[in-house]
């Protein structure tokens, strides 16, 4: 399967993703989650800690040294459970 | 080739990045127009680092010595201070808390009682003062003043001061 075929078969599965309603579903799950276990304040605190440092705070500066920072700092348990939820999506989308 | 084929795990990982990609950016999105918000309500003047505001109420206390001290003209004393890393006192009577230990100084100005009616976190708009307040009394349901209520309370419920009739 070429570049193109893949990226088109992504672009598929998003579309059904989001029109399906599985995209805010998944969306909701994970902010649960991510809540739960005080990823969101950690985050919060970090954020306001790097914006209240900065000049002129923008949002592509904070970015950049957020976002690897809240990569990593996902739970394993969490990213566990999402994997799951989505397999359990693509399982019902994508015939094996 | 079998590996250019995309699998079920790593189509998983994507969306699951394009998930957490979507927080990171809301929660940045939040933060930095709640930052933007305070320096409008400080009026350009840039938060404290949050290291430091575990420290921020000795610093109030210490400013108002330093207060006291500048108003006996004690210079010595007030310039001492003022070279401290910790505070500085402005002559418009404003405290200043800055660290001079960091490159970007952070001003911050607190209003705690000598001019203006704001409170520690900027809020305008103080509580009106209690005896323009109106209080409703749970056993007559009448609505009295806050400076009488405590007396109104006492005579309605039969305290000392009631009237024995």
């Amino acid at each position: 399967m070429s570049d193109s075929e893949t990226n088109a078969l992504k672009s598929q599965i998003q579309e059904h993703l989001i029109s399906s309603g599985n995209y805010d579903r998944l969306s909701k799950a994970l902010a649960t989650k991510l809540y739960e276990t005080g990823w969101v304040d950690s985050m919060k605190q970090a954020a306001t800690a790097k914006a209240s440092t900065m000049d002129k705070p923008n949002f592509d500066e904070l970015n950049e040294s957020l976002q690897q920072k809240g990569m990593d700092l996902v739970n394993d348990t969490v990213k566990r459970d999402m994997m799951a939820l989505i397999k359990e999506y693509l399982d019902g989308v994508i015939s094996s | 080739m079998p590996e250019d084929i995309p699998t079920k795990a790593s189509l998983a990982i994507s969306i699951l990045h394009d998930l957490l990609e979507k927080q990171i950016h809301q929660l940045i999105v939040e933060r930095l127009l709640l930052e933007k918000q305070i320096r409008q309500t400080h009026h350009d003047s840039r938060p404290l680092p949050a290291h430091t505001f575990a420290g921020l109420s000795n610093l109030i206390d210490e400013n108002s010595m330093i207060a006291s001290t500048a108003s006996t003209n004690n210079s010595s004393q007030a310039a001492s201070r003022a070279n401290s890393p910790a505070t500085a006192l402005l002559l418009n009577g404003h405290e200043t808390v800055f660290d001079e230990n960091e490159k970007n100084t952070r001003v911050v100005y607190v209003y705690s009682g000598l001019g203006g009616n704001r409170d520690i976190y900027g809020n305008e708009g103080l509580k009106q003062a209690d005896a323009s307040r109106y209080f409703v009394c749970s056993n007559c349901t009448r609505k009295i003043a806050g400076s009488r209520f405590a007396a109104h309370v006492d005579r309605c419920l039969g305290g000392r001061l009631a009237r024995r009739t």
